[in-house]
């Protein structure tokens, strides 16, 4: 056996990933739950969890660099930890979308008014839904179905155009809309940043498990 | 200048190439293709036959009497395992750099002329010439101009594994075969080795065989790995350590066996 050591702190890397992976997009899910009735216990807990987010980051950042510095994988492992390195970083994102979205629901605390929101949490559970296959791939070492994450992923590019106008209309319908309805506009684009983020994972691990270098679309 | 991939060719050709030490097989059927102006790095656990492949280029396994070598090994398409092949002419244009730098107790300056004379260069200006050029194309001028006459033992390993390149240049070769040139080298004389490679490539073909797998990745355009005598896979260095085909060579690159 070769290299035991390294290969075992690579597997354990791997799995404390995938544990990062949970954390952040538990952050995303639980900041579009503390909207559902401008929830502010559920936000604040939310924008707490940003420090811990960023310790993770980093720890697995250190860990990634210095295998690279000590090891100098190839081939496989190399191909793993250019995927763990780039699936930290979206990680990162999608929990920092998650306290933006927190954020913004502390923001609007006290509004007395605010354009409904449903669309938007359609739009989050297929977001939730395409993270959900990225981890699972990555977990396993296979590689996601990149035709059906694009599908998934074009519906929600759609979803985002398609909720701008409409919530278009609510702020010109009334102009107290306008608040609420800039917020709600901002966390599509939100949503629509971590659908990318998951198709971008799925292609790093489509290179990691498979070896080609893909894009979606 | 890198030269483009289509306009080089193959300049050592081996075909069925097999080689036995007495009864015991060391290569088995190997065809490999050495691209002119092309660094190709040989890499594989030891005993894999890699310093063997690399010694029959030049018919260096001539030396040891129990060799045995059946196939091909063709150099610009002619056989040099061929009755009529004068071997040290071939082996002034297949040279060789070994893995501890073995300078002749001379000075600086009849390691590097000795080559030449022995061909038949006797004028001092024309050696002056080739030994100046050689040490320049070896990185070595600017370390030793001033004291050409001085014993070459006295040059650091870096130095002398350099002047040992600068020996191998003077006889005009066009292929450098060297031995892992820098397992017996500090890792700055080892990036400098590199970076004369990297240099040398412009105007000759180099074939490394090295255990440093980082050194062949860094180094070298086309990588072969050998295992129990068999080149397992050849190809682009990129791919061999990006995505090797084989999961034998990817085993073997990653560490998980060897």
């Amino acid at each position: 056996m070769g290299l035991k050591k390294f290969h075992e702190e690579l597997e354990q890397i791997q799995v404390d990933l995938a544990a990062y992976g949970e954390y952040a997009v538990g952050m995303l899910t639980d900041g579009m739950g503390s909207l559902r009735g401008l929830d502010r216990a559920l936000a604040d807990d939310v924008m707490d969890r940003k420090t811990h987010l960023a310790e993770l980051h980093s720890d697995l950042e250190d860990r990634t660099i210095r295998l690279l510095l000590l090891y100098q994988p190839v081939a496989e492992d190399l191909r793993t930890i250019t995927c763990i390195n780039v699936m930290n970083y979206s990680y990162y994102r999608v929990g920092r979308i998650g306290k933006d979205i927190a954020k913004a629901v502390l923001g609007m605390q006290g509004e007395t008014y605010t354009v409904p929101f449903d669309s938007l949490y359609v739009m989050a559970d297929i977001v939730y839904a395409m993270h959900r296959e990225v981890l699972a791939a990555f977990r396993t070492g296979s590689a996601v179905n990149l035709e059906d994450l694009g599908l998934q992923d074009d519906r929600v590019d759609a979803m985002r155009a398609g909720l701008f106008r409409e919530y278009l209309t609510y702020m010109l319908e009334d102009p107290k809309n306008i608040r609420s309805g800039i917020e709600a506009i901002s966390i599509t684009r939100h949503l629509e940043r971590c659908g990318d983020h998951a198709c971008l994972m799925a292609e790093k691990i489509f290179f990691m498990a498979e070896g080609e270098r893909v894009e979606i679309r | 200048m890198v030269i483009p991939v289509e306009q080089t060719e193959p300049i050592i050709t081996t075909r069925g190439l097999d080689l036995f030490y007495g009864e015991t097989p060391a290569l088995n059927q190997i065809d490999i293709d050495i691209l002119r102006h092309r660094v190709t790095a040989l890499i594989g656990p030891s005993g894999c036959g890699k310093s063997t492949l690399l010694r029959c280029f030049n018919r260096m396994n001539d030396l040891i009497p129990s060799c045995r070598v059946t196939g091909s090994v063709s150099y610009r398409g002619e056989n040099i395992y061929a009755p009529d092949v004068d071997v040290v002419h071939l082996r002034k244009l297949i040279g060789m750099v070994f893995q501890r730098p073995n300078p002749f107790p001379k000075s600086i300056y009849d390691n590097v002329a000795y080559g030449p004379k022995v061909h038949g260069v006797r004028d001092k200006g024309a050696l002056d010439t080739i030994v100046e050029e050689s040490l320049k194309k070896a990185a070595l001028w600017d370390e030793v101009k001033d004291r050409l006459h001085t014993p070459a033992m006295g040059l650091s390993g870096g130095q002398q594994q350099r002047l040992c390149i600068a020996r191998t240049l003077a006889v005009g070769p066009e292929v450098i075969l060297m031995d892992e040139p820098c397992s017996a080298l500090d890792p700055i004389a080892t990036a400098k080795i590199e970076t004369l490679i990297e240099e040398l490539r412009e105007q000759y073909t180099v074939i490394i065989v090295t255990h440093s797998m980082q050194q062949a990745a860094r180094v070298s355009d086309y990588t072969g790995f050998m295992y129990l005598g068999e080149l397992i896979e050849f190809g682009k260095t990129e791919k061999i350590f990006e995505t090797p085909d084989k999961e034998l060579t990817s085993n073997y690159i990653t560490g998980r066996f060897g």
